[in-house]
């Protein structure tokens, strides 16, 4: 009776909903048109998903922490302008510091996983220190964010303007491949990675845990909780950082407005993904794919030339339609 | 009791405060729609430092943050606080005529700024109402006809050969009256020029974001990519995005693989791209010529002229009534340096 | 029509979860107007019938009789509608709302004006007043349910369910957070009750309980019934058989641990509240087992947690070995080798997304995580025969380490914090109340551990609020109330009238 019903139909449904959504999507379109089956739309794909999958990251970690953080999106664009500003090439005519020499790709990008890291700390204190509600302090500390980064990117002789002019180098982060894979995909990738060993396979990783799904106990247990929450902010601030980095590598460019909402956008990946809003659920492999589902909506989508009218209200039911199925999975006890 | 008797004290001392503010110099409520666009920023700056400068008016500017009931609130906390000029960069396009009766009921002069216009009503229903902006429509015209001039040019351009002009529309925000207007008439332009057209990928919303209109443009091209003849972005930031997703894409390598790209607001990183030859054609609202006019409307007012062609003197600014319209210069590779302006300047 | 003997019939009910059959054609009667008793161990099904004649969950097969009708149950609304409530084991009242509210929350009277239902505050009142009045609750309708005792919140559910004009009323385990005088009223009340026709079924552990109030016992085992009895056919003794399975002729192991010399003391503790613990000072022996009574409120749990460094403390000296010792979180208590079994396990015991393994080595897991490591990862194969180790040594009953410990009944959940304890080999074990809600067999393997640690040399304090438990278990018993330390016991010479007068009293003693 237990075999029989492992392999139901419901089962499969309630367990695989994610991935039977995405391979739907993929037939679906690619019965619109074949040309999306190809490597070029696959590369293209995970392209446009490597800084999300990032960002995301960095939200499974203050997920599973039990908080949550609305910090992601600004920091990420704080972060792409500060990377940028120190990657410009030195006779480019409107530099951000005009008097500083031409520098290696790795100042630019420590520059921005530093910014990100002390965003990540200011949102930790608050939270774990001063005691104010995850959702409050990462909403302040946002706002403080995306205020510097304007104020930083008016600075003359800049003066709001897109910064531009990136060395070689940087942009190669975004834009170049090795074996015609971008290395901007292996960094994706290796992030998950790591996130992955260190929540499965360290004892931080299951203090994280024990700390979201239960505070109480895990202090009780010995566990130093607001370093926990310290840590979990830290690390998701730093991964905010490498993305913006990254985007604006990507890119070519940075304003101001850079990862707006993506702080939201990883949310949602997160939670359909398998993250539970209370804390103490996550696993880095359905994060992974509630990102690339997506971008897979994104990208379809537009691939097939629906208008982006319809592409909102096709991802918002694809949104309800995964976490509710989802959802059956812990409420069948009746 | 204690309590009461300090508010009361607290509320006179503000009250006076603020009315001897205004009794020196008048004030200027200025409300932008955003401080995070480039223009608007460059524009907030150049009416600071012009204002700074002269010192006749002076500005206290808020920022609607991109959304209609912020403005709303701005609107009216100005009016709260007592201002004798109301500068407005309306995005609440709907309800223009109801913003001038409450500013003809608060007696306060209002200045629309780079912004939809009023209609003749309101402007024969309020004579304090003005209007200084941009012909917003020239800006897609500007790309409508560098479009056909390529096009005719360029037998090649035609790149499926199906006689018509493809076309991928970039919008930014498709409630903001830029986004329509210069959709509205790039397309418009090409086809009275009697090029038969074709849409790509229906309405592309990207938000005016160069990371969102790249993403677009790869998925596009991954399926069109042989049917593509042209792009029309609503900015140029979008514009560039759509550059690197072409680069991506194999164009731009040499001049067979060239695609014409469109945008708006002459940025620097725009200019750029004219110089390197990526992007075909970009339009120059100039940032400092809409801070200056405005402040000279006021100027001119506060010292009781009319506002007039010759009386404001400046250069591409055309006075019809109380409308005072700011023409937007073509930029193409040919002409870039005109694309430069400097925000530091107060003269006017 | 002719009237059934039996006001609630469910026979042949079989009801399974995945991986479990929880009940097992199971048949079970109550007749009108008397208390029916339905024990058995925690994991024997008696929750999951009960929820089943209340619609909470839908039996896979057998069928339910009200009255001698067959009922259909889809939800709770149902079951309220034929006059079946359930007084639930967590009771949560709306804490920011007014008894009155509580009472008729989904059916506050209205008056009906301009369209609108208006709340009807007056009929409302009056109609909780009466409410309470007939049951002789003394709580003022427009208290706030936040600040009432667990007591009070337990009559305000009683007074909710007789408000729905109850013939059935289920009451699981109503007096687990009670203390032995509120459960008093309880009793006075549940009679009130039975002498008006309604028939309540009493879910309890407190055997001693239950014979004082039930007419009929029914028992139950391994999701089936083993029979029903009317109570006066019982003991304590039958009863325990009968639910166990097995002969236990005693309920608590022989003392054979002999106390040595002072491990800890405190002396001058002063909570950093007002409102709690003042001016304690107590000694605890190594290999003895320190009982500490008192009423619910009398700041035992918060002297505990002072100890262990989970409260802060405005003044007083701990001493550990004679020497004075700063503890002031968790992390310090641990590392000088003590450990709490939190009085709440849901709340502060188990981490219930967790597996029963990783909940085992949690702690021991943060104090010394290079045991589970291998090179700079943990390693699964150390971490697992520790888990294995402990799970065997306390037979915690689980289909597999790997098993989330929410699955796991309350007494293997107990078992499995204590195991977490064990496992950083403590010098001293703080058990706050480690018996509650956890079935009689459980217990005994809970005292036994105890005994057994005790003759090994650690000392251990036990709160408890269970008076032949701190007889039963302790060397000593100090006394508590109101904050106040009012007298330690040898527990040769104390009797139950002892304790209470200590524990109800300090006032009284003081003027002494």
């Amino acid at each position: 009776m237990e075999n029989s019903k492992k392999y139901s139909l419901r089962f499969i449904l309630e367990n695989y909903a994610l991935y039977i959504i995405m391979a739907l999507m993929i037939l679906i379109i690619g019965m619109m048109s074949p040309k999306f089956f190809s490597l070029r739309v696959l590369r293209d794909i995970l392209m446009q998903s490597s800084t999300r999958i990032i960002v995301a990251m960095g939200c499974m970690f203050i997920l599973v922490s039990g908080s949550a953080d609305l910090s992601g999106g600004r920091t990420v664009g704080l972060a792409a302008v500060v990377a940028g500003s120190l990657a410009q090439k030195s006779d480019y005519y409107i530099k951000f510091w005009p008097n500083l020499p031409e520098m290696p790709v790795i100042v630019p990008l420590i520059a921005a996983i530093l910014i990100g890291l002390m965003v990540g700390l200011a949102n930790g204190f608050s939270v774990a220190k001063l005691k104010v509600p995850s959702f409050l302090a990462t909403l302040g500390w946002m706002m403080v964010a995306y205020g510097a980064n304007c104020l930083y990117s008016n600075k003359p002789p800049n003066n709001s303007q897109p910064l531009g002019g990136f060395l070689k180098p940087f942009t190669d982060l975004g834009t170049a491949s090795f074996l015609s894979v971008p290395y901007i995909i292996f960094i994706a990738i290796g992030v998950c990675i790591a996130v992955h060993i260190l929540l499965t396979k360290t004892c931080l990783g299951r203090e994280i845990f024990a700390a979201g799904s239960n505070s109480e106990a895990a202090r009780v247990s010995g566990i130093n909780v607001f370093k926990i929450q310290m840590i979990t902010f830290a690390i998701a601030g730093a991964c905010y950082g490498l993305a913006g980095c990254l985007e604006a590598a990507r890119t070519g460019s940075a304003t101001s407005t850079y990862g707006n909402g993506y702080e939201m956008d990883a949310i949602a990946s997160c939670i359909v993904g398998g993250c539970s809003l209370t804390g103490g659920v996550g696993n880095v492999f359905g994060v992974f794919f509630g990102v690339l589902i997506f971008n897979v909506i994104n990208y379809g989508l537009t691939f097939i030339g629906l208008s982006s009218y319809w592409q909102y209200v096709v991802k918002g039911l694809i949104i309800i339609f995964a976490v509710s199925i989802d959802m059956r999975k812990y409420h069948r006890n009746d | 009791m204690k309590r009461t008797i300090l508010f009361v004290l607290f509320a006179v001392l503000l009250l006076s405060a603020v009315s001897v503010v205004s009794a020196e110099t008048p004030t200027a409520g200025v409300i932008w729609y955003n401080f995070a666009d480039t223009f608007i920023q460059n524009a907030r700056q150049t009416l600071l430092n012009v204002a700074k400068a002269d010192g006749t008016v002076e500005i206290v500017d808020a920022d609607s943050q991109n959304d209609i009931a912020t403005q709303t609130n701005n609107i009216n906390n100005f009016y709260t606080r007592g201002i004798d000029y109301m500068v407005l960069n309306n995005i609440n396009t709907a309800a223009i005529s109801e913003i001038v009766q409450t500013a003809k009921d608060e007696g306060v002069v209002t200045i629309f700024a780079n912004t939809d216009s009023p209609s003749d009503e309101d402007f024969a229903n309020y004579e304090g109402l003005y209007l200084v902006s941009s012909r917003a429509p020239q800006s897609g015209t500007i790309m409508g006809e560098a479009a056909v001039k390529y096009w005719n040019e360029h037998p090649e351009a035609d790149r499926n050969g199906n006689g018509k002009m493809d076309y991928i529309m970039l919008l930014g925000l498709t409630w903001h009256y830029d986004t329509q207007v210069r959709a509205e008439y790039s397309v418009k332009a090409v086809e009275d020029a009697g090029i038969a057209t074709n849409r790509i990928g229906g309405e592309v919303v990207a938000e005016y974001n160069r990371g969102q209109a790249q993403e677009k443009v790869a998925a596009l091209l991954a399926n069109f990519s042989d049917d593509i003849d042209i792009i029309f972005a609503c900015n140029d930031d979008m514009a560039l995005g759509a550059i690197e997703a072409l680069k991506a894409g194999g164009f731009f390598k040499d001049e067979a693989s060239f695609l014409p790209v469109c945008g708006v607001d002459a940025t620097v990183v725009g200019c750029d791209a004219l110089r390197d030859g990526t992007l075909l054609v970009t339009s120059l609202n100039n940032p400092v010529s809409l801070g200056k006019a405005i402040y000279k409307t006021m100027y001119l007012l506060e010292n009781g002229k009319e506002v007039t062609t010759e009386t404001l003197n400046m250069k591409g600014a055309t006075v019809e009534g109380h409308r005072i319209w700011l023409d937007y210069t073509a930029i193409t590779k040919e002409n870039v340096d005109d694309a430069a302006y400097d925000i530091t300047d107060t003269t006017f | 029509m002719q009237e059934s003997e039996y006001i609630l019939e469910m026979n042949h009910i079989s009801k399974s979860f995945p991986g479990v059959k929880a009940l097992d054609d199971v048949t079970f009667k109550v007749r009108r107007g008397v208390v029916h008793a339905l024990m058995g161990e925690n994991g024997a099904g008696k929750s999951t019938l009960m929820k089943c004649a209340f619609g909470l969950y839908h039996p896979n097969e057998g069928e339910i009789q009200f009255d001698g009708q067959p009922i259909r149950l889809v939800d709770t609304r149902d079951a309220l509608n034929y006059g079946i409530a359930m007084i639930h084991q967590e009771l949560q009242p709306i804490r920011t709302r007014s008894t009155m509210e509580n009472v008729w929350v989904g059916r506050i009277p209205y008056r009906k004006m301009m369209g609108i239902h208006w709340v009807d505050d007056q009929k409302l009142y009056s109609d909780t007043k009466k409410l309470l009045d007939e049951l002789e609750i003394n709580i003022n309708p427009r208290t706030k349910a936040g600040s009432l005792s667990a007591s009070h919140c337990q009559l305000l559910e009683i007074a909710r369910a007789v408000s729905y004009d109850a013939k059935v009323i289920i009451m699981d385990e109503p007096t687990s957070s009670l203390t032995e005088a509120e459960s008093e009223l309880l009793f006075k009340i549940i009679k009130k009750l039975t002498d008006k026709g309604v028939a309540i079924i009493y879910i309890s552990h407190k055997i001693d309980e239950i014979l004082e109030i039930a007419q009929d016992v029914t028992i139950m085992r391994d999701g089936k019934i083993v029979g029903t009895w009317p109570a006066e056919a019982l003991n304590t003794d039958v009863i325990v058989k009968r639910m166990v399975g097995r002969e236990m002729s005693n309920r608590f192991p022989t003392k054979n641990h002999v106390p040595g010399e002072i491990c800890l003391e405190i002396k001058n503790f002063s909570s950093a509240n007002p409102h709690s613990f003042q001016n304690v000072s107590l000694s605890l022996h190594k290999g003895e087992i320190l009982g500490i009574g008192g009423l619910v409120g009398a700041q035992r749990t918060e002297l505990v947690e002072s100890i262990f460094g989970l409260r802060r403390i405005k003044e007083g000296q701990l001493l550990l070995h004679g020497k004075e010792t700063c503890i002031s979180k968790p992390e310090d208590a641990i590392s000088n080798n003590i450990a709490l079994v939190t009085e709440d396990r849901r709340l502060s015991g188990i981490i219930s997304k967790f597996s029963v393994m990783e909940n085992i080595i949690l702690a021991n897991q943060t104090a010394n995580p290079n045991v589970y490591k291998s090179g700079f990862f943990l390693d699964d194969r150390k971490r697992r025969a520790d888990a294995e180790k402990y799970v065997d040594a306390l037979s915690i009953k689980t289909p597999s380490i790997k098993t989330i410990i929410q699955y796991l009944s309350g007494g293997n959940q107990q078992k499995t914090v204590i195991s977490r304890w064990m496992l950083i080999d403590p010098e001293i074990l703080i058990l706050d109340e480690p018996t509650r809600g956890i079935d009689v067999g459980a217990k005994y393997e809970i005292y036994c551990l105890m005994e057994q640690m005790a003759m090994e040399g650690k000392a251990i304090i036990m709160i408890s609020s269970e008076m032949p438990e701190l007889l039963g278990m302790s060397d000593r018993i100090a006394v508590m109330c109101e904050g106040r330390l009012s007298g330690v016991l040898d527990s040769k010479t104390a009797t139950d009238e002892k304790i209470m007068f200590l524990a109800s009293s300090y006032q009284y003693s003081m003027e002494e």
